[in-house]
């Protein structure tokens, strides 16, 4: 289905391309819309009790956003008229910024600000500091007011009367909170001096900050960008491979940017880093699909097509093969992400919508633009020469390692322990939510916010909201009681500074119409005094000077209390406590609500764990199920999870073991970790899939595919952690840096997880939905085949097939050996592939158990004698550079010893080797000369021992032994089993028992090409042979060869032996 | 003091060749950087624990089918008392055109000739650098500006022909004596052939060289009545009849060598120089079970003159001696054998020889083991020693001094 959908992308691909710059230019055009904003209220869960007590507290009594500057003497108290000059001007100033309650202005000056005497007539009511000018007189009074109103002491006035502070309320515009900061820094800034000091706080402040701190990914994205682009350009070492990916990514971020500007969401803290996720997941992706490109696009020439054709060829396989999994893995993100949809927190959803929108994009971008643009591309060059050192091959190397059976005991230990640690971390995690632990400590808008908390009663707000179940409940005295019984209560508590209410102005009213008996200074005896009272206040003082403290009716009144932090875990501990003592002296007429800044902070902790637990779940769960459906196998499934289940918990135990706060931009680390490493999985098990195809063995197919989606897993692992740990460079703000580390310790674990815990979990379990197919294999010859066909090579077959091309002898196709004797069968066997002449190139890939590899570069050339049966054989290392220039001749003779030459570039000589040990190692390789030569017929004892399929090609089995024991202690075997091809008459596999009678070695043939359609001549152009005694392998990958193109004789001298290129 | 200019050289020529890779895709380039600590140097002095760093590089490119460039050479730092430390060799600069049957290079060239392991009789065209730190004797070789032709006449083997300037070796105790006066060269250039016959099962070949030899050899001075003055250093003038075969029977290998060294200019009654002898060594070879090597190999040399210390002057005596060492030869017949074992273990990545070298005649001997661990295809771990051992007055136990150990560690690019 795939080859077909991207043959008709490629056929239609300028039109592809062209509809994909339409949609690219429509999104950007949309982008227009974005805004960097924070609004509070979308992170609030607004089910949870204390927002709902907040917003009741907001609609009752106004905004809960209260900015609050100070202004500070450097020396002595602020009854000095410079100070008070600054408080009249700032106070005058703040009623006129944007999205300001003037109402609600609080200060020394305000009108609200009202001193309470008694006079003759009854109550007098006014601001404590009137007047135009501010002289002695007008100081006097004001020191008089503030001492008789003690309500004011800690609020506008510090305790000592060194702080006076001026605070307003603010409301969201629709730039957020950036428009009133900023001109309320413009007016307070040149107020300071060398005398005076002047400090903003209050929440408001510390959302403008996260909104001015975020913006910082205006620069992080494209170093992100550079960054990611570095990485693959490590990997793949090609322009391409540096700008391929970054083009998928980037318009899948315009894309998803795009959307968010259609929706008109805006960018906020949180959903600020979905462009860098963007990437990060499908640069990935484009990872996977470009490497599987490479490796069709290199495949294809080998298999002689010409450039052009070979990258189509390439873009169609790479497509057909990565396209199915991408798919599966894409949607596996993208539904973990969309699932977060479910959340509570608004800001949360947006986050998951628009990532799980951006990498749909993407994959729609990378299986539509990039093959069309691939297609259209150059055909790239293909290597050949020796890579450079690679970054991460070692890496490869000991993963490898550490997979192997013998390591299972330490991998399931390591991880046990981490386990273990990591559990015993998450018992110390802290959930918090503060917006000052977003900023570093020693920000000066910090240490401003710590001056003026250390000085006044304290710039964050917890509300206690009283609901009287009529009007004028609030008026009993006995209500009344309770507020200030409250109060009192409140203020024993940690943290908090003080606390108002309309007690505090009734008890105030009550002693100044007592002479200001101290005495006087409680809560009015009857209902009606009250009354009176608040009738008394109304003549002097103004109708809006309760609105802070109680409804109009009477029937809602509010306790602000002051509190030093904005630690949600310490205010929900007052809270509980608080409740407690209410529940002590219940009023059945009232109900109580809390609310204000700490306690949204607190409602967010408390949804974030139900919520994070839920979301960690909800992805798990839906990698869970798409997972069993892409396997049809429970245990797949859990194979999936399992890593991603220990990335949760590290995640988790880490932050609670470093003391990183779960609050809500954490929060949204882990599930975003997990969906990104859900990709992982599933390339690595689709692969290990795949390669089971091609590998006689579950651990060569792990190796296999560890070299192949493990090394492109590594890449993407790299790319995004090298991605995120930009963030880490927002320095001051921990909102970023904490997601840099978590994300990059999430992505280490999830690839170390995957790479390490998976293969070796495989390789314990031995999943049937793996096995069977090779089971099926097996039980048709042990071996699958790739579309070309597989197969084991033969004794003298594997290289001759491979190396040489012998064979004038043209092989017709009735032929069929089904029926042939088995010596007929190993003589067309051993002649079936000898060409007139071939010329190729070759990689060798010397693995040892461990999984280091060494490779090894070569051009050859055969040529056939005039016997036209022997051939000469010629072997010279291109790479690497201590052998290169090293070449092997070899001049086959059927009636004698073979003539073999090396040239040591090292020695400048040429020197004659013995020939006769046939079973020694053929240049490092798992291959003996012998096998290279070709073992000769008529020296051993054939029989057919069974028929069967290989890749449904038929064939036929034979057992091969020595006729005697030199024949047996040249080759150094007991005996060989080939499966010969009665087609091709290769081998397509071949066991090779040792003179213990014991299995020594495999080898397979693979990607067979019909190099001479007319004569029916074939050529493997991939050979592995396992020596599975001592896990060593060899692979060997055969490209540019040519066949019957008439071979110069020259290869074949001394003279060019010794020609050094 | 003629200018060395052979590093601008190897720097211009690997320059141009990377000049040239930028314009050509097959332009080939690699380097090994290597970093030795050895126990001692290889110039007789009392000096010990020697880091020596070395750079080699390698580049060539093809500028047409038939026409390429090779340039390739090394520097190196190893600390002696006398004498600069840091020391390049200029191994290879050469255009080279290959026909269907002739090639031609012309350049500073490296030859390597004999069939034999180790000790070639017929090699002497190429001098050496033994003072080098270099693991691998051969990799010793220094270039020499050179032309050289060879033909292929097909089954009946290849005609090389060669003329090239006089190059001499750097030897371990050039510094030791340098207060020794200097012969001048008799040659400035020499002249080299070959006729080499590779297939059939036997290969063989003829050789002719006349130039100076390599080494340099010790000569008494003596005023016209024979009275002895002193010694003089230098290369002597040498002409080399020379044969070469080799062959495997069933499972051995078997190689030979055999030359005729002629000094024309030295007479042993008259200057005590380098006496004119018969150089042969022949052995066999085969393998052995899990990749493994063994070899051993006869060696002689047969003066022409018996280089005997009879009825002379105790002060002439000890003069004599001296020479004797110097010029390694001791005996009318002195003989000896080579024995070589090597295996590759784990499919190459480990491979290791101990070569043993020993002189019947005063029994004195040479060990040395050498072992290489490829930890990946760009790093290699070698440890080896030099051991030589014999009495003052035999030729590897004046060499005593150059006993060392070594462990070094290669980057390959």
């Amino acid at each position: 289905m795939f080859t077909k959908y991207i043959g008709q992308i490629i056929r239609w691909r300028f039109l592809v391309i062209l509809a994909t710059f339409l949609v690219t230019g429509f999104m950007m055009s949309q982008m227009r819309h974005l805004q960097v904003i924070i609004d509070p209220n979308q992170m609030l869960p607004q089910k949870h009790p204390y927002v709902i007590g907040t917003n009741l507290a907001e609609k009752v009594f106004g905004s809960n956003y209260v900015l609050v500057v100070a202004v500070a003497p450097k020396h002595g108290d602020i009854y000095q008229p410079a100070v008070l000059d600054r408080v009249r001007t700032i106070s005058d100033g703040l009623r006129t910024l944007p999205n300001v309650k003037p109402e609600t202005l609080m200060s020394l000056s305000a009108k609200r600000a009202k001193g309470i005497a008694g006079n003759d007539e009854g109550l007098e009511v006014k601001p404590m500091l009137h007047g135009a000018t501010i002289d002695a007189d007008a100081i006097a009074k004001l020191k008089t007011a503030i001492q008789r109103n003690p309500i004011y002491s800690g609020v506008v006035v510090s305790d000592a009367r060194d702080m006076a502070t001026i605070s307003i309320a603010v409301e969201k515009g629709a730039k957020g909170f950036t428009p009133t900061l900023e001109a309320a820094y413009k007016l307070v800034q040149p107020l300071a001096n060398n005398d005076i000091s002047v400090a903003v706080s209050g929440t408001p402040m510390f959302v403008y900050y996260v909104e001015k701190y975020t913006q910082r990914m205006a620069l992080l994205f494209p170093i992100a960008l550079l960054l990611v682009g570095l990485l693959h350009f490590e990997a793949f070492r090609t322009w391409q491979g540096f700008f391929l990916p970054l083009v998928t990514a980037f318009l899948s971020v315009l894309w998803g940017l795009g959307m968010m500007g259609i929706a008109k969401v805006p960018l906020d803290a949180f959903n600020a880093s979905t462009p860098i996720l963007i990437l990060a997941v499908t640069a990935g992706h484009a990872v996977q699909l470009l490497k599987r490109y490479y490796e069709e696009f290199e495949l294809a020439v080998k298999n002689g097509l010409a450039p052009k054709a070979a990258n189509r060829e390439a873009v169609i396989r790479s497509m057909s093969k990565v396209g199915p999994v991408m798919l599966a893995a894409g949607i596996v993100a993208v539904i973990g992400f969309l699932s977060l949809m479910s959340f509570e927190i608004a800001t949360i959803r947006n986050f998951g919508i628009f990532t799980g929108l951006g990498i749909l994009s993407g994959l729609i971008i990378e299986l539509t633009f990039i093959p069309a643009v691939r297609s259209w591309l150059k055909a790239p060059k293909v290597r050949t020469t020796k890579p450079r050192f690679d970054v991460l091959s070692p890496v490869i190397g000991l993963i490898k390692r550490a997979i192997s059976p013998r390591q299972f005991g330490k991998i399931h230990f390591a991880f046990l322990l981490i386990v273990i640690v990591s559990a015993f971390g998450l018992t110390h995690l802290k959930v918090e939510n503060s917006n000052k632990s977003f900023f570093a400590a020693n920000l000066p808008f910090q240490l401003d916010d710590k001056l003026i908390n250390e000085k006044m009663a304290g710039t964050n707000t917890l509300y206690v909201v009283f609901e009287g179940n009529a009007h004028d409940v609030i008026k009993d005295p006995k209500v009344l009681q309770l507020i200030e019984q409250t109060q009192r209560f409140l203020e024993t508590q940690p943290g908090i500074g003080k606390t108002i209410s309309v007690v505090d102005l009734l008890k105030r009213m009550n002693q100044a119409m007592h002479a200001d008996s101290p005495a006087a200074m409680s809560i009015p005896a009857s209902r009606d005094l009250v009354s009176q009272y608040l009738l008394l206040y109304s003549m002097s003082g103004e109708p809006a000077d309760f609105d802070r403290y109680v409804d109009y009716n009477y029937q809602y009144a509010n306790i602000t209390a002051f509190v030093k932090h904005d630690n949600s875990g310490q205010i929900q501990k007052v809270i509980s406590n608080t409740k407690a003592f209410l529940a002590q002296h219940n009023d059945p007429r009232i109900k109580i609500y809390f609310g204000g800044s700490v306690p949204q902070s607190t409602a967010l902790s408390e949804s974030l764990v139900n919520g994070k637990l839920q979301n960690v779940l909800q992805i798990g769960l839906v990698i869970f199920a798409v997972s069993l459906l892409l396997f049809r196998s429970l245990l797949g499934a859990l194979l999936v999870v399992t890593p991603l289940a220990i990335t949760a918990l590290v995640n988790f135990g880490v932050m609670g073991l470093t003391g990183i706060p779960l609050n809500t931009p954490n929060a949204i680390t882990a599930p975003m970790a997990i969906g990104i490493g859900a990709d992982y999985a599933i390339y690595l098990l689709y692969r290990i899939r795949e390669e089971l195809q091609f590998h006689p063995t579950l651990e060569a197919a792990i190796d296999s595919a560890i070299e192949s989606a493990g090394r492109a897993i590594l890449y993407v692992g790299t790319a995004i952690g090298g991605g995120y740990s930009v963030l880490m460079l927002s320095k001051g703000f921990n909102i970023h840096i904490w997601s840099g580390i978590l994300i990059v310790m999430s992505m280490v674990v999830s690839v170390a997880t995957t790479l390490l815990l998976l293969p070796s979990l495989i390789q314990l379990l031995k999943p049937a939905f793996l096995l069977k197919r090779m089971d099926r294999k097996s039980q048709t010859v042990n071996v699958a085949g790739t579309a070309l066909g597989t197969a084991g090579s033969t004794s003298g077959m594997l290289m001759v097939a491979a190396v040489l091309g012998l064979g004038t002898l043209s092989l017709p196709r009735e032929a069929k050996a089904t029926s042939a004797p088995a010596d007929s069968v190993m003589e067309k066997n051993y002649v079936a592939n000898r060409f007139t002449d071939s010329t190729s190139k070759a990689t060798f890939q010397l693995i040892n158990k461990n999984g280091d590899r060494r490779v090894r570069e070569t051009f050859g050339a055969t040529q056939m004698q005039d016997n036209t049966v022997d051939t000469k054989r010629m072997t010279r290392f291109m790479s690497p550079t201590d052998i290169k220039n090293t070449v092997i001749l070899l001049a086959e003779h059927s009636d004698r010893d073979d003539d073999m030459w090396i040239y040591m570039p090292a020695l400048k000589k040429t020197r004659r080797l013995t020939s006769a040990n046939k079973n020694e190692s053929f240049a490092g390789t798992d291959m003996s000369y012998g096998d290279v030569i070709g073992h000769k017929v008529s020296e051993w004892t054939h029989k057919v021992v069974g028929n069967a399929t290989i890749a449904n090609k038929p064939v036929v089995m034979i057992e091969s032994l020595p006729k005697d024991a030199k024949v047996a202690e040249q080759a150094g075997y007991s005996k060989r089993v080939s499966w010969i091809d009665e087609e091709s008459f290769l081998a397509l596999k071949t066991e090779f028992y040792d003179d213990g009678k014991q299995l020594l070695k495999v080898a397979t043939l693979s990607n067979l090409v019909n190099v001479d359609v007319a004569k029916r001549r074939w050529q493997p152009m991939h050979m592995e042979v396992q020596n599975v005694q001592t896990g060593h392998k060899t692979v060997i990958d055969w490209y540019d060869f040519k066949a019957n193109q008439g071979v110069k004789g020259l290869y074949f001298t001394p003279r060019y032996l010794e020609t050094e290129l | 003091m003629k200018p060395n200019f052979k590093p601008l050289l190897l720097a211009a020529c690997l320059a141009a060749s990377g000049g040239a890779g930028a314009a050509f895709d097959n332009a080939q380039f690699s380097a090994v950087a290597s970093l030795g600590a050895w126990s001692s140097n290889r110039v007789l002095d009392d000096r010990e624990g020697i880091l020596a760093p070395m750079l080699s590089a390698d580049a060539s490119v093809n500028l047409t089918d038939q026409l390429s460039v090779r340039a390739g050479g090394l520097v190196y730092n190893f600390a002696q008392d006398e004498g600069g430390s840091t020391r390049s060799i200029l191994r290879e600069a050469f255009l080279q055109w290959t026909g269907e049957e002739t090639q031609i290079r012309a350049g500073w060239q490296v030859v390597a000739w004999g069939r034999a392991d180790r000790i070639n009789p017929t090699d002497n065209i190429s001098a050496r650098d033994y003072t080098s730190p270099q693991s691998v004797d051969e990799a010793q070789r220094m270039g020499a500006a050179m032309l050289s032709v060879s033909h292929d006449f097909g089954n009946p083997g290849r005609l090389t022909l060669l003329g090239k300037e006089v190059k001499q070796s750097r030897m371990p105790n050039d510094e030791a004596e340098k207060n020794l006066p200097m012969r001048p060269d008799a040659e400035q250039y020499e002249y080299a052939a070959k006729f080499d016959h590779s297939g059939d099962g036997f290969d063989w070949s003829l050789s002719y060289f006349k130039g100076l030899e390599k080494p340099r050899s010790l000569q008494l001075m003596r005023l016209a009545d024979q009275r002895i003055v002193g010694v003089n250093r230098g290369y002597a003038e040498l002409e080399v009849f020379g044969a070469d075969a080799a062959t495997t029977l069933s499972g051995w290998g078997l190689r030979g060598e055999i030359a005729h060294m002629d000094f024309p200019e030295t007479d042993f009654k008259v200057n005590d120089g380098r006496i004119s002898h018969w150089y042969g060594i022949t052995g066999v070879e085969t393998n052995l079970p899990a990749n493994a090597t063994i070899g051993m190999q006869y060696f002689f040399r047969y003066f022409d003159e018996d280089p005997l210390l009879d009825g002379v002057t105790p002060a002439e005596s000890a003069v004599r001696r001296k020479l004797r060492i110097a010029n390694n030869q001791f005996h009318q017949y002195q003989d000896g054998l080579t024995l070589r074992i090597a295996q590759r273990l784990w499919n190459d990545s480990v491979d290791y020889e101990i070569v043993g070298v020993v002189n019947f005649r005063d029994s004195d001997y040479a060990i040395r083991p050498r072992i290489n661990w490829r930890y990946s295809d760009s790093i290699k771990l070698s440890a080896g020693a030099d051991i030589y051992r014999g009495k003052d007055e035999s030729f590897f136990g004046s060499l005593r001094k150059n006993n060392v150990q070594f462990a070094e560690i290669s980057y390959i690019y």
